[in-house]
């Protein structure tokens, strides 16, 4: 590997004071840094407590409870670090909104899907019956066995709620599992006698627990939770399990919706003088249209990142197709097309994640070089200065956009770190707004040009994306930050010092693939920081 | 207007279907005159002002409004219009302009570092505030005795959280989010008072029973978890025994209070639907202190970098682009000037509904105090110096009807004044901007 992590290289070149060009690895939670660099001993970081985030907590009450309810995306929103969401904390307006959605997730439940929720004719449902789906739903819900302490105060709840009918006994016990905290967090407890500052290994629960919700999304399934029941977990043989099983797609979707930011596709609008094509539902069509390309490299025979970076293909529905001017698209449904190579190569021509990288009325030279600076080539850019006027210049009529944002070139307090970003950004002009493509800019002839400046591995000039899409494709520092991309999305948290040893495992056998994403998955999961948590004070 | 007439006008504007007999018990002060609670609001706007159309003409008495505070001419004799207060602690600590800008405005100190997005891609990476905020101050000594110990509402606050998107802490590092759906905050305020009691009474045995239930599994857990995730759950615990505390008790509903209507649904992510939120959070929080169910209240008006439209003024530019426009731009200018008056009427349109609640021989609004504050002074340089803040109402016990230009005051101070003003008798804020109160 090219040694990015742990040793840190931070540059103060250029004038861009601040730039980092590859992350110095900060210090664990406890605050230890770098004791000891060799990988002999496991080295993991505190397990932080973390509450299901939305996404995570609406496909497991979908699993849990076979209902389909879009409820969480009503709860306060996660925290995000570093792009990635993370359930920090519960603030008291989402404890409301977790007992009220226990409340009527439950209710919902028991009308819509009594039957499949116990083990008995629910017309003739007693005691027993309520015991044995105690024992099976609460290992479901805690994702561990249960205590008997639990067990019997969960009776107790049953028998509460069967003061009014059986029915209403199973509400209260799904209501009551559904506001626990045995449920709402991820928990991760070490041996009652671990010394603090130790390193762990995670207790199997905990571990499948890690492994469902990294790679599916979503709760483990019985496969899982039995084998840590019965203490055979292997992780390695389960993750290639769970990576051939549907809900990968939906893990896999999941890491791409965090790391390049697709939320912005839902609900987008665009100017409407300027772009009347682009209609109230275009958003939701884009965000399909990615995943379907997302999805073919993921799931395909060689899911590696050159096929992320390389493939000249897409999925459009018509009139997705029509307002992008992609012809010989017709009927119903996602179709899939091949597209012409010297305009659509790859992830980064994309038209959802071009319209991404767009402001509403114009594209957007400067954080379509900043994505590349930052989720491609994992580098850290400063803010502009806190004083400075900063204007983006409307769309000029005679003036490209190159023109427009001359400023930045010239101007000294500028120029240092635009010339990161603006050369690089330039590049994707033939992409208006939309993501569409174009052949002039206000009718002037696109310059598209560019150049990449400061990298380990990706310097130099290049005419068009494509072009630029080739050059990243062969740089080892941009496979290696996809690999920190994932690496932190599996973490809910940036790595630091702890996980030196790790990222450096992980990047060896990532390498060792032929850089192929699903091995990429596999390899986190293997890494001691995964599958290990350092004790906490 | 007298108590008697205020009843009336209860009865008269709710009819008798509303709201079951219970709850009628609750109407208090019989014997002699009544006390009415002191209340505190905060209210946010984001991205700065037109400073030039903000600032009034004159002096303390004899001011003159110019364009942005015309809407709030009714009003004058209760206004307090505030210059020369600057964001001081805002140019230290961790964080780009609008993370400060947003971090302090409230709580008065920096920021912490860490690794909590920023609010966008290009943000550098922080935490959050390291302190309280003022409101959630106060609300420790006034909000205890209502069924909310404060209230967080907002409009179009974004779906994210972040540091631009957060102005209230509830303690440092614990950001408290505002409810930015109009139906969800009238199910969470309103929404038991006036139901079929035999309805409810079995959803309360069962809430009672299951959060017991779930009072257990938190105290299981909590001993073996390390100090900050034991910090964390038992914060999360305190929370769920507020929801019980509210179940074993009937609020005291105020004199004065009607529950509102609700209107039609509205679909908070569409932009041309803010004027309608903004509206029924307005009647909400007028509401809610009129029936006394809280005592501290915040609206959050979008968020720092906010980027809500306005079609409804005759254009789509987005806030914050449109605040970093060149000071050349008169088009940019105009705009800016058009939003910020925009959000004055709404102010004034608040005012008049707390003065529309009768308490005693006054109204709501003389025993409330309203804030209104930004993030920033001026959009396109991140200006925090003069920050344009009115107060408005009785609540503090203020001199209201003035003009005040200090000369690079720190806002600490202000914040240290509001407390004042609600009985507490400390210095806010960073001790190295705060010197003792401002009015």
């Amino acid at each position: 590997m090219l040694r990015l992590h742990p040793c840190a290289v931070v540059v103060l070149l250029l004038g861009c004071e601040g730039y980092v060009l590859g992350g110095p690895l900060r210090p664990g939670d406890d605050g230890v840094g770098s004791v000891d660099d060799s990988c002999e001993t496991p080295r993991a970081d505190t397990a932080d407590l973390e509450h299901l985030t939305r996404a995570e907590y609406e496909r497991t009450v979908r699993d849990l409870l076979g209902v389909e309810s879009t409820v969480a995306r009503g709860f306060a929103p996660d925290e995000n670090t570093d792009g990635y969401e993370v359930g920090s904390r519960v603030a008291p307006l989402l404890a409301e909104q977790y007992v009220d959605a226990a409340e009527s997730l439950s209710e919902r439940a028991v009308t819509e899907n009594l039957a499949a929720l116990v083990p008995c004719d629910p017309a003739s449902g007693d005691e027993a019956c309520a015991r044995a789906m105690i024992d099976g739903f609460g290992r479901r819900a805690y994702r561990r066995s249960l205590t008997d302490d639990e067990r019997d105060r969960l009776l107790a709840l049953f028998r509460a709620g069967a003061a009014y009918d059986f029915a209403t006994g199973i509400r209260a016990v799904i209501m009551g599992a559904l506001a626990s905290p045995a449920f709402l967090y991820h928990v991760e407890l070490a041996p009652p006698d671990a010394r603090a500052g130790t390193v762990v290994p995670l207790d199997a629960f905990a571990l499948a627990n890690r492994l469902s919700y990294f790679l599916w999304g979503t709760m483990p399934d019985d496969e899982l939770l039995d084998a840590a029941e019965r203490g055979t977990l292997d992780v390695e043989a389960q993750a290639r399990r769970m990576l051939e099983d549907e809900r990968a797609s939906d893990g896999m979707l999941d890491f791409a919706r965090q790391w390049l930011s697709l939320d912005h596709l839902d609900g987008m609008r665009r100017d409407a003088t300027l772009y009347p094509e682009f209609g109230e539902d275009a958003g939701s069509r884009l965000r399909a249209s990615i995943e379907a390309f997302l999805q073919e490299v993921f799931r395909g025979d060689s899911p590696t990142v050159d096929a992320l970076l390389l493939g000249s293909f897409g999925y459009f529905d018509a009139p997705l197709a029509a307002t992008l001017g992609i012809p010989g698209v017709e009927g119903e449904g996602l179709v899939r097309v091949d597209l012409d190579p010297t305009q659509r190569l790859g992830l980064l021509t994309q038209p959802a994640l071009l319209a991404v990288l767009s402001k509403p009325n114009q594209s957007d030279p400067i954080h379509r070089g900043l994505f590349v600076r930052q989720r491609l080539l994992c580098q850290q850019l400063p803010p502009p200065p806190d004083d400075i006027a900063v204007v983006a210049p409307d769309p000029a009529p005679g003036l490209t956009t190159r023109e427009r944002f001359a400023e930045h070139s010239t101007n000294t307090r500028c120029q240092g770190c635009h010339q990161l970003m603006d050369p690089i950004g330039f590049g994707f002009e033939h992409y208006d707004a939309m993501g569409r493509w174009r052949e002039d800019d206000g009718g002037r002839a696109i310059d598209a040009t560019g150049q990449v400046l400061a990298t380990v591995d990706a310097d130099g000039a290049f005419d068009g994306v494509p072009d630029l899409a080739a050059q990243l494709a062969g740089s080892v520092q941009v496979r290696e930050c996809v690999a920190l991309q994932a690496y932190r999305y599996a973490m809910g948290r940036t790595e630091n010092t702890q996980d030196a040893c790790s990222v450096a495992q992980v990047q060896e056998e990532f390498r060792a693939s032929n850089y192929d994403l699903r091995e990429l998955f596999v390899a986190i999961v293997r890494t001691d920081g995964f599958s290990s948590m350092r004790v906490a004070r | 207007m007298t108590r008697r007439a205020s009843r009336r006008a209860f009865l008269g504007a709710v009819g008798a279907s509303a709201i079951t007999l219970p709850f009628w018990r609750a109407l208090r002060g019989e014997a002699q005159g009544p006390v009415f609670p002191k209340r505190l609001l905060l209210v946010f706007s984001p991205n700065g002002t037109m400073p030039s159309e903000f600032f009034p003409d004159g002096g303390e008495r004899d001011f003159r409004m110019r364009r942005i505070l015309a809407p709030l001419e009714a009003h004058r004799d209760q206004l307090l219009i505030l210059k020369g207060v600057d964001q001081s602690i805002s140019y230290t600590g961790p964080g780009d302009g609008h993370q400060k800008g947003m971090g302090c405005l409230w709580t008065g100190v920096e920021l912490l570092p860490g690794d909590v997005m920023g609010g966008c891609e290009s943000c550098p990476p922080v935490s959050w505030s390291s302190g309280m905020s003022v409101d959630q101050r106060v609300a420790q000594e006034i909000g205890g005795e209502t069924r909310f110990r404060s209230l967080e509402l907002g409009v179009d606050v974004g779906n994210n959280e972040n540091v631009w998107t957060r102005m209230v802490y509830r303690r440092p590092g614990e950001p408290l989010p505002p409810e930015d759906d109009p139906h969800a905050a009238f199910e969470r305020i309103f929404g038991d008072i006036g139901v079929d009691p035999l309805g409810a009474e079995r959803r309360r045995t069962l809430r009672r029973s299951v959060l017991d239930y779930a009072r257990g599994d938190f105290e299981a857990l909590s001993p073996r978890l390390g100090r900050d995730d034991r910090l964390k759950l038992e914060s999360h615990l305190e929370s769920v025994r507020e929801i019980e505390r509210r179940l074993e008790t009937t609020p005291e509903l105020g004199a004065a209070c009607v529950v509102p209507t609700l209107g039609d649904p509205v679909d908070i992510n569409r932009d041309e639907n803010n004027p309608a939120v903004l509206a029924r959070m307005t009647e909400m929080m007028t509401m809610a202190f009129a029936c006394d169910l809280t005592r501290v209240g915040s609206i959050q008006w979008n968020n720092s970098v906010g980027q809500s439209s306005f079609p409804w003024l005759g254009f789509t530019d987005r806030h914050h682009d449109l605040s970093h426009e060149g000071d050349s731009n008169g088009d940019a200018n105009e705009k800016i000037t058009k939003i910020n008056t925009w959000y004055a009427e709404q102010l004034a349109n608040l005012l008049t509904h707390l003065a529309a609640v009768p308490e005693g021989d006054g109204t709501l609004l003389d025993n409330t105090l309203v804030v209104w504050g930004n993030e920033l002074a001026k959009g396109n340089s991140h200006e925090r110096r003069d920050i344009p803040f009115v107060l408005a109402g009785g609540g503090a016990g203020f001199e209201m009807g003035r003009y005040l230009q200090f000369d690079r005051a720190s806002h600490c101070d202000l914040l240290t004044s509001i407390l004042a003003g609600f009985g507490i008798d400390e210095r806010f804020g960073d001790p190295r901007y705060s010197s003792g109160p401002l009015i």
